[in-house]
Order: structure tokens, then C-alpha cells, then sequence
């Protein structure tokens, strides 16, 4: 497996918001659908579980970041890193803490269970009124002055583009470190046959539990880019959003399920489809969406990716993990 | 030591009571048939012995350790192998990859050592030029020798086999025999294997035979003896064995 074609797709993207500070926010939007696809492919293109809870990772991710820009001004700079591992810290949590319990379940009542963690999430922040309650936490003032004005600005734009890309090179390095080694072997038998896989001696909560994890981590840190970094405010009714799974699942579909490229693919041409769908059906954009997940799983179930993989010669194979 | 000890095992499932207190006991080396017709209780037996199965009362015993509560995956670990009676491949990983899977976790190697173990144990049972398709176009008799690679390559001291023959041509259980002999021989590991079909072709290799019958052993001995036992002769083969 070369994972070169991927690494190539994300540097350029770098480059790309770099050098046309124009062009961040467009390349953020891709970027993040892109980087989403991902991360929820770690967990459910390698596992071959749904997880209903990853808008409470993603917000896990905003508050992190959030509640230590708004509630602790004197860390200055260190808000940033602190809040990034704090906001990793509170996903990954969260999802050692769920997935202790919920990943014993067999695949649908796994998705069943991580339905409810979004809701009681939000409903905890907004009814007991804790970090800002359902006012959320609006950032700005604070950002300029841990960062002072210009270094505010930068992280607002390109720094938070270049956050998303960075989680998105991230995640997919860790895709492909994960399917070269043992536990891909062990993922993969635990995707196509859990009960022979455990039999084979294959601990599948354990690796289920990793994955999961991983996952959760690198939703956080897209959540941390997007929300107080990008919009510089953290609100519960936009970070709590169901939509960030159907959109996750809809790149990682498009692209292929379980492979390192297909997130990459599937996030270039996601933003595009919805874009040009959006101007000539207006009112059905939300539609889009289930539609698109459904005609790929039906024609094409292995998603773009996949179908030529299994198509090509094992040496064109290689370069399209 | 043996190295396996059933002792006394009950489990039920529902009002039915599968196993009636079995006890078993195996050597090192040693190759043993369970014999008896379905619903003899034997497949719960060999889930009971590999884990997939907790037992209502009674102990499983594996090289003096009680390993009763353990999950299968740790049986496993501990030397435990086990080819399906209906084969289970992973049908998207190549069949190499398959029996990687088999000696990385079941055998605990190494990435790099169990992907020389599996060509070899590929190589063994006859498969080594598939190695690389994908193990879901195998055909049947195929996914059989792959279930076969896949439990050696986890260098167990206990092989538990289900059913190796049913469903396999005559040809292909003359060459499944020769290749479980040959396994027995070399290997010096312990086999358990189920039989309801084709009994002569694992009676033959076997050391010892024990018959089950309605969740209970009725006989056991050498192959020529338990065969041959009135109760044996009355309430399964209908004839005496030879």
C-alpha cells in the first residue's frame, strides 16, 4: 500500500490556503467534509459499525476549545493548545466511557445506543446552563486578547483551514498506519465475521474501543477548527447537529468505506454535488444528502474507490489504498 | 497432566438440556472422534471446550487451568484452535491474509514471522498457489483446507475439528484424510474432532472414540471397541461397526 496519492491530495490543499488566504474558507468546507469522511471511517469503514453520537464528539471538540478561550484569559496563547487537548481529551473520554458499555452490543443496538448521547449532551449544557448554556460561548473579544488582533484573524481563517487539513492528514496517516498493521487484520476479520474473528482469538471489544477512540479524537479536533476557532463561537444548537454523521457517512460511502483514499475522493466531490444540486433544487438540498448515501450504497456499494480497486491490477491496487 | 479436562458439564438451553453432564479427557497428541447423531449434543460440546458457550455448571480444564469463564478469544490465545464445520473465511481478505489473521492472533506472532507461517501452513494443506485470491471465490472443498491452514497456523496444542468431511467428494475426503494424518503425525498436537458422516474416514485415524447420545457419552474407547457396543450398535449404527 502507498498511501502517497492522499498525503499528495491534503499538501496541496495546505499550499493551496497558503498561498490564496482568497480561497480558505472554500478549501475549508471541503476540507472538513473531507476530514469528517475520515474520521468517521476510522470508526465505521474499518469496524463496520454505525455511530449515531459523532455530533457530540465534534462538540466535545468545540467546548474543549471553547470553554478554555472563554474562561481562561490568562493562559494568553496557551488557550490553544490546552483547548485542542482539552476538547481531545473530553471526546476521547466520552468515547472510552461509551464505548466501554455500548461497543458489547452488536452493531444496530450500538447505532441505537449512541443515538441518545447527542441528545442528552445537549440537553445537560442547555438545562443545567453550563458553559454558556443555550447561549453558547461567542469568543471574539477573548481571541483578541489572548492572540492580539492579527494572530485572531489568522487563526479565525487560515489557521483554522490549516487546523481541518492537518486533522484530515492526520486521520488519514492513521487510517493507513492502522490497515498495514495487526489491528487492521484484526478490524477487518472483526468487519466480516465478529464471532470467528473471537474464536481466532480476536479480543473484538478491545479494537473496536481503539478505533472508536481514534475516531472521536480527530471529530474533536475538526470540531475545535470549526467552531471556536473558525466562527470564534460555540453554540449548542450548532454543534449538537445529527447532520455531521449523515454528512461523514455520505463522503465515506461516496469515496468507499473502509479504504484510506475514499473519504479524500468522496469530500472533493461531496461540497461540488451539494453545491450544484443546491442552486437547481433549492428547497431539496437537505434531501440531498440521504439520497446521494442511498443511490451509492445501492449502485455501487463499495464507493468509488472501492469499485476501482476491485477493478484495477494489484500494482494500480497499491497506489489507491 | 491431561491437557484438556471437560468434567461434568450441563448446559441448557431453554428447557432443553443439551449436555447432561459430560466429562472428557484428552492427552497431548492424542486424536479423538466424537461420535453421534445430530442433536447428540457434540457441536455444544466443542462450544462449551472453545469458549463460544459457558457451561450451567461443570469446569473446563485446559493444561490444569480452569478456564470455564474464559472468553473464547483467550482460549484461543492459549493454544485452542478451530476449523468450522461450516467454513467461515474472511470473505474480503485473500486467502494468505486469512490465514495471517490465523497466526497473528491465534498463534501470537508477529506481523512479519505469521506471514511466513501462514504460506507455509498454505503451502501444507495444498493452497499455496490461491494465496492471493480472494478467500470468498474459493470453492467449498477449498474453504475447507483454508479452515484447516487457518487453525495450524495458529500452532494450537488442541485442534478442534467440526464435521471436516461432510459435504467433500470422495477424492477430496481421501486427501483431507491423509492430510489430518499427516497433521497427527507431525504435528504432535491434540485433535477433537466431531463425526456424524463418513465416520470411517475419521475413525480410522482416531486414537479413541467417544459416543454421544441425547447430551451424554454412552461409550468410549478405542475405535473398535465404543463401535462395537451393544447400546452403540442398538441406538446408532443399526449394525455393528465391521
Amino acid at each position: 500500500m502507498k498511501p502517497h496519492v492522499p498525503i499528495a491530495i491534503y499538501l496541496s490543499l495546505v499550499a493551496l490556503s497558503l498561498a490564496k488566504p482568497e480561497l480558505s474558507q472554500t478549501v475549508a468546507t471541503v476540507a472538513f467534509y473531507m476530514a469528517l469522511g475520515q474520521a468517521v471511517n476510522i470508526f465505521v469503514g474499518l469496524t463496520g459499525y454505525v455511530n449515531f453520537g459523532y455530533a457530540a464528539f465534534i462538540a466535545m471538540g468545540a467546548y474543549g476549545l471553547g470553554v478554555v478561550i472563554a474562561y481562561f484569559p490568562q493562559l494568553g496563547t496557551w488557550t490553544l493548545p490546552v483547548g485542542l487537548l482539552l476538547g481531545v481529551a473530553l471526546a476521547g473520554g466520552l468515547a472510552l466511557a461509551v464505548g466501554a458499555v455500548a461497543l458489547r452490543l452488536r452493531s444496530a443496538y450500538f447505532a441505537i445506543a449512541t443515538i441518545g448521547i447527542n441528545e442528552a449532551l445537549k440537553d445537560l449544557i442547555v438545562g443545567a446552563g453550563i458553559w454558556g448554556g443555550s447561549s453558547g460561548l461567542v469568543l471574539g473579544y477573548n481571541m483578541f486578547q489572548e492572540y492580539g488582533r492579527d494572530f485572531a484573524l489568522f487563526l479565525s481563517t487560515t489557521g483554522s483551514t490549516v487546523l481541518i487539513l492537518a486533522t484530515g492528514l492526520m486521520a488519514v496517516a492513521a487510517t493507513y498506519l492502522l490497515q498495514s498493521r495487526e489491528i487492521g487484520y484484526a478490524l477487518a476479520a472483526i468487519r466480516q465475521d465478529e464471532d470467528a474473528a473471537k474464536v481466532m482469538g480476536i479480543n473484538p471489544a478491545k479494537y473496536k474501543l481503539i478505533a472508536f477512540v481514534l475516531s472521536s479524537a480527530f471529530s474533536a479536533l475538526l470540531g475545535s477548527a470549526a467552531f471556536p476557532l473558525a466562527a470564534t463561537q460555540v453554540f449548542p444548537d450548532t454543534v449538537f447537529k445529527v447532520d455531521y454523521i449523515l454528512d461523514g457517512l455520505a463522503v465515506m460511502f461516496l469515496g468507499g468505506a473502509g479504504t484510506v483514499t475514499g473519504a479524500v475522493i468522496g469530500g472533493l466531490l461531496y461540497v461540488p454535488i451539494r453545491l450544484l444540486l443546491g442552486q437547481f433544487l433549492p428547497a431539496y438540498q437537505a434531501l440531498v444528502t440521504p439520497l446521494l448515501v442511498l443511490a451509492v450504497v445501492l449502485a455501487a456499494p463499495r464507493g468509488i474507490i472501492g469499485e476501482l480497486r476491485a477493478r484495477v491490477s494489484p500494482k494500480i491496487r497499491e497506489w489507491i489504498p | 497432566m491431561k491437557l484438556l479436562k471437560v468434567e461434568n458439564v450441563v448446559k441448557k438451553f431453554g428447557g432443553l438440556a443439551a449436555l447432561q453432564g459430560v466429562s472428557l479427557e484428552i492427552d497431548k497428541g492424542e486424536f479423538v472422534a466424537i461420535v453421534g447423531p445430530n442433536g447428540s449434543g457434540k457441536t455444544t460440546l466443542l462450544n462449551v471446550i472453545n469458549g463460544v458457550y459457558k457451561p450451567d455448571s461443570g469446569r473446563v480444564l485446559f493444561e490444569g487451568r480452569d478456564i470455564t469463564k474464559l472468553p473464547a478469544y483467550a482460549r484461543a490465545k492459549m493454544g485452542i484452535s478451530r476449523a468450522f464445520q461450516v467454513p467461515r473465511p474472511f470473505p474480503d481478505m485473500t486467502v494468505l491474509d486469512n490465514v495471517v489473521v490465523g497466526a497473528l492472533f491465534n498463534g501470537g506472532l508477529d506481523l512479519q514471522r505469521a506471514k511466513e507461517v501462514a504460506r507455509e501452513a498454505l503451502e501444507y494443506v495444498g493452497l499455496g498457489r490461491k494465496a492471493d485470491e480472494l478467500a470468498g471465490r474459493l470453492t467449498f472443498n477449498e474453504l475447507r483446507l483454508l479452515e484447516l491452514a487457518r487453525a495450524l497456523a495458529g500452532r494450537p496444542k488442541l485442534l478442534l475439528l467440526d464435521e471436516v468431511m461432510a459435504g467433500l467428494n470422495p477424492g477430496e475426503i481421501d486427501n483431507m484424510t491423509k492430510l489430518i494424518r499427516r497433521v497427527v503425525e507431525e504435528k504432535d498436537i491434540a485433535a477433537l474432532s466431531l463425526v456424524e458422516h463418513r465416520m470411517k474416514a475419521v475413525v480410522q485415524l482416531a486414537h479413541r472414540v467417544v459416543v454421544m447420545h441425547q447430551g451424554k457419552v454412552i461409550a468410549e474407547g478405542p475405535p473398535d471397541v465404543a463401535l462395537n457396543d451393544p447400546m452403540v450398535v442398538e441406538i446408532y449404527l443399526g449394525k455393528p461397526w465391521r
